[in-house]
């Protein structure tokens, strides 16, 4: 007899068991165990940090909101009853802080893209792009999107949230979850294009 | 391609908030705890004033027990202490309850300064003052 187990459930796996390390970390915590409260910051101090500085686009600023965040969900992590995963709603508060605390509104809502004002490096990259170039891309091509259309591809790509968890945190419908995320990455593709040409197609 | 974007995009280090920033989070957390760790049931100041009248009312009734005055004129000194007997002796029944209110409030003292130390001995692990 033997078992097999495929890629899905072993992520869907993985998910479990990070739900059930972090459930563990609350009930310890709500029975004033507060030191655990430090490996949830560990935890997700990275990603919340780069949400807020993707709106904020200032390093204090950023720290400042991810501060106050995590002291918000401590304050009121007895009435956190689990409903949505501790990252979710946490960085849902990060998100509305950071929000609260911008003064560029125009950086989240509207479409900075200047790929067209990006020299043409053509000459440089008829090469095969090596993993660095790709990540090196990638990251501009991020750098280059609204802010809010950077966090949804970081949330779902990078965090692997789920469309319904992205929208909990940025307070939009699945759908427009979708529509933004499908958006976002056409945009990437665009700027990929107009950077690299044919070199792209790697990327994306 | 897909996947290969995704593993792209997970390899793009995230920016990271300064190295000392999970302390100073705790930090703050200990601070705020050790304020609100265990609120006193009565307000300090209002303890304050109405022992501050007891104790006071107390000596001066302890003075105004002496045959001869201390210091001060004999005339005043006895015009006070007929005054103090006919308007500010308190009842008896008073001594009793503020008897018992200072059994309680040192009961409330102590349960809050055992909760503040316990608080700021797990707030030492973060490189907090005690």
């Amino acid at each position: 007899m033997h078992f097999v187990t495929n890629a899905s459930t072993i992520a869907s796996n993985k998910q479990m068991n990070k739900m059930h390390d972090d459930e563990n970390v609350l009930k310890r915590i709500k029975e004033g165990h507060i030191e655990d409260f430090a490996l949830l910051v560990n935890k997700y101090k990275g990603m919340a940090y780069s949400i807020a500085y993707r709106i904020t686009d200032n390093r204090e600023d950023a720290e400042e909101v991810i501060q106050d965040a995590f002291l918000k969900s401590f304050k009121a992590i007895k009435s956190f009853k689990g409903n949505s995963k501790f990252s979710t709603w946490l960085y849902r508060i990060v998100y509305t802080t950071s929000i609260s605390r911008t003064r560029n509104f125009n950086r989240i809502f509207s479409d900075l893209s200047n790929a067209g004002n990006i020299s043409n490096s053509n000459e440089e990259t008829s090469y095969i792009i090596e993993k660095e170039d790709r990540t090196k891309y990638l990251k501009l091509a991020l750098n280059n999107l609204k802010a809010e259309d950077a966090i949804v591809i970081s949330l779902f790509y990078y965090d692997e949230k789920s469309i319904e968890e992205i929208g909990e945190i940025i307070g939009n419908s699945n759908n427009n979850t979708k529509v933004k995320l499908f958006r976002a990455r056409k945009k990437i593709e665009e700027f990929l294009i107009k950077m690299l040409k044919k070199e792209a197609k790697e990327i994306i | 391609m897909e996947n290969q974007f995704k593993k792209d995009i997970k390899s793009i280090e995230l920016d990271q908030p300064s190295a000392e920033f999970t302390n100073l989070v705790m930090q703050k957390i200990y601070q705020d705890k050790t304020n609100l760790a265990y609120k006193p049931l009565i307000s300090r100041k209002l303890l304050f004033i109405v022992y501050g009248l007891y104790i006071s009312l107390f000596l001066i009734n302890i003075v105004f027990t002496l045959d001869t005055p201390p210091i001060g004129l004999p005339e005043i000194y006895f015009k006070g202490k007929a005054y103090f007997a006919n308007y500010l002796t308190p009842p008896v029944w008073m001594y009793f309850l503020l008897t018992i209110g200072s059994i309680l409030i040192l009961i409330d003292s102590i349960i809050y300064f055992i909760k503040q130390r316990g608080m700021k001995q797990h707030s030492a692990g973060f490189g907090i003052q005690s």
